[in-house]
């Protein structure tokens, strides 16, 4: 093997698949880099077993040679040395070759190391991915999905399907649930070039977190590829594959409330505002506990009471209160992470009593869904 | 290569059942490999993770050359994890770690397989955490489990895995290889294959220079605990303390004496079996002459003792000035 290339576009590439490469390797060949070239130009693979980020960096761009090959190959070299190595070269140009047994060569200017790799067969070979049954959505639209449903899967281990976020498609829509048991959050897509098949596939909420940190704010297409054992993430020369859950997905439709008692209007700013205030007593309080009564008046009172501290009232104005009054109990967290989510200034809430599950979404759209659970107080 | 597959030799009856349930797909969720130190049971382990992923496996063994066989042999195979004792033990959160980690689907297609490493270490929290994991593993799941101390497994675990035992490699067979290819005198070769049974881990220890010292340490202990009780202590203080300081170092030392001590009683007892230290059989048969069988199993009862403190984390110098003080009990009463 045995290429030139320029060094910024080099270091592009491995800021992108560094991400993935963690310290704490599962088995030693994942703490190296995998770089395959050929005449098309170079592929950089990095994995930390859970998440795999593969970026390619073409030959020719615009017109403008980036990569010279003169020998293709494959290698695997120490990401941590590689990267430091590459960031601190010389000049633009460097070269690189592997010459013998696994030993590579990088030059730049007058400078030259030698770097021990490793066999390139040796890692982890990537799942073959069916292009024909991808669909796109955008970067930032799937940003925004990501942010509405990961903050909601559960922290906890102890029930490892529910530490991801649920993804199906059918019937052209691709519908994505998080929940802890606690709280739920649901938000659908209407998607335009839908696959023919259904799917259910979960994904890791933490893999889902590195994806977001990757993805730009732009309006770029992200093909989606979804296999039974992985699922691809396709931006631009990025690839981000991820691991699967295994088991399946509670049924959650069943959680949601076909029937409300009482309908809430409320500026969701003012209200996230309130929360926070009244939280403040609350969280010495075990669970963060406030308490929210609606007496048909239009305005609601968000109360907290920690005997030991002091206690806190407010009145918020909201546009509308119809139906049932209502004393209710619930996380102030959850309800903080809940209305956070949900973009828009007019909000509606929804309860079915005070026991019983409610829901907050926004007053214009019906795509994004938050459940939470109340908290009995006495 | 020689090494990889001399466990056909060597364990004809586990590689033939393993091999038997990989080809006809019939494989556990867990298997419990038990077996002496040097058995082979890494090496069992090894064999069967091979032969459950190579692709080109062919009368009950894999092929040894293929990219899954060289990946399992290097350590870099994705879809098998290996646990060892983190210090003392495997720590719960070893084990939940783990389980999390398998509930994922594997980066390649295939089994996915996890090897526990003396398992016997489980505390009790790791090891009920494992329990349901153990028997309903999500997806293609295989578990291997570790031992030379089967006892020590909580009988929760034991009973859910398959057992396979290990045969002990035969010693006599052992000890004539050393003494003929590794150039060990016989003498050595008698202890160190007591202590391994492995031929490739017994030549290591025969040729330690802190083994020999050990060896020559233990057997002057012996000869001064005939003598008053004052002088043994001052033993135990300048040779014994400052030889064996670590805990691993410790158990050897208890474990070279036991076998010093079983060498007596098997002299005492006219025993045709190979003696531990076969170059001080005079030594042995005095020292036969003037000990009692009782006194014999006082003091082997005494070292086992100290053995299971050592294993609580007792004090080490204060576990052998207490040996040695039991070993000596009942000496001058007679």
């Amino acid at each position: 093997m045995k290429f030139e290339i320029a060094r910024d576009r080099l270091l592009d590439g491995l800021n992108d698949v560094m991400k993935a490469v963690s310290s704490k390797a599962a088995i030693p060949i994942l703490t190296g880099i995998k770089l395959d070239v050929d005449e098309e130009g170079l592929h950089l693979t990095g994995s930390d077993s859970d998440i795999t980020i593969q970026t390619f960096i073409p030959a020719e761009e615009n017109g403008e040679q980036l990569i010279r090959t003169s020998q293709r190959g494959s290698i695997v070299l120490q990401a941590k040395y590689f990267n430091e190595i590459v960031r601190k070269l010389p000049t633009n140009d460097i070269e690189i070759e592997v010459s013998g047994h696994l030993q590579t060569h990088i030059r730049s200017g007058k400078s030259e190391f030698h770097l021990i790799g490793s066999d390139a067969e040796d890692y982890p070979q990537l799942p073959e991915i069916d292009d024909d049954r991808h669909f796109a959505i955008p970067a930032d639209l799937l940003k925004s999905i990501i942010r509405e449903t990961v903050f909601a899967v559960s922290a906890s281990e102890s029930r490892p399907i529910l530490t991801g976020v649920h993804w199906q498609v059918q019937e052209d829509e691709l519908v994505c649930v998080a929940t802890d048991s606690h709280r739920l959050a649901r938000r659908k897509t209407r998607l335009e070039n839908a696959p023919e098949d259904d799917y259910s596939v979960v994904i890791p909420g933490k893999s889902l977190q590195e994806l977001n940190k990757i993805l730009g704010d732009s309006n770029d297409p992200v093909g989606i590829t979804m296999s039974n054992k992985q699922v691809l993430f396709r931006a631009g020369h990025v690839l981000f594959y991820s691991r699967l859950l295994e088991g399946n997905y509670p049924d959650t439709s069943r959680l949601i409330p076909s029937e409300y008692k009482t309908d809430i209007h409320v500026n969701g700013k003012t209200l996230l505002q309130s929360i926070d205030r009244a939280s403040l007593l609350a969280r010495e309080e075990r669970n963060n506990v406030v308490r929210f009564s609606a007496d048909g008046s239009n305005t609601v009172e968000i109360s907290s009471n920690s005997p030991e501290i002091g206690k806190v009232e407010e009145q918020v104005e909201t546009a509308s209160v119809e139906g049932e009054e209502l004393k209710i109990s619930f996380s102030a967290k959850y309800m903080m992470d809940a209305l956070r989510a949900i973009e828009g200034q007019d909000i509606v809430i929804r309860f079915t009593g005070a026991m019983r599950p409610f829901i907050l979404k926004s007053a214009e759209d019906d795509t994004l869904l938050q459940l939470i659970l109340p908290v009995r107080t006495y | 290569m020689e090494t990889e597959y001399s466990i056909l030799a060597r364990q004809p009856k586990a590689t033939s059942l393993l091999g038997g349930s990989a080809a006809s797909g019939r494989v556990a969720h867990a298997y419990l490999f038990e077996g002496v130190k040097g058995a082979g049971k890494e090496a069992l382990a090894r064999f069967f993770t091979q032969l459950l992923l190579c692709p080109e496996s062919a009368g009950g063994k894999p092929c040894g050359v293929c990219r899954n066989c060289r990946r399992i042999r290097e350590d870099n195979h994705p879809n098998v994890t290996q646990i060892r004792p983190d210090g003392q033990d495997i720590k719960k959160g070893q084990i939940s770690d783990l389980i999390y980690k398998l509930n994922k689907t594997g980066i390649e297609d295939g089994r996915k397989i996890y090897i526990l490493h003396q398992a016997d270490r489980m505390n009790i929290a790791a090891a009920n955490t494992l329990l349901k994991f153990l028997e309903e593993p999500e997806g293609e799941v295989t578990a291997l489990l570790l031992t030379d101390r089967s006892s020590a497994i909580l009988p929760t675990i034991r009973s859910r895995c398959q057992e396979i035992h290990l045969q002990p490699p035969p010693r006599e067979a052992v000890l004539e290889q050393l003494v003929a290819e590794g150039g060990v005198t016989r003498s050595m070769a008698s202890t160190v294959t007591m202590i391994n049974a492995d031929p490739d881990g017994a030549l290591a220890l025969a040729s330690d220079e802190q083994f020999g010292q050990a060896r020559k340490t233990v057997i002057k202990l012996v000869e001064a605990s005939d003598k008053s009780i004052q002088e043994v202590l001052l033993f135990i203080q300048t040779d014994w303390g400052p030889l064996f300081k670590e805990k691993d170092e410790t158990e050897l030392g208890l474990d070279l004496l036991l076998f010093a001590y079983r060498d007596i009683s098997a002299v005492k007892a006219g025993l045709s079996t190979s003696l531990a230290y076969p170059d001080n059989r005079a030594r042995w048969e005095e020292m036969a002459l003037r000990l009692t069988f009782g006194r014999l199993a006082s003091i082997l009862e005494a070292i086992l003792k100290a053995k299971r403190n050592l294993q609580s984390n007792m004090n080490r110098t204060l576990l052998m000035e207490q040996l040695v003080l039991n070993m000596q009990e009942g000496q001058h009463a007679l």
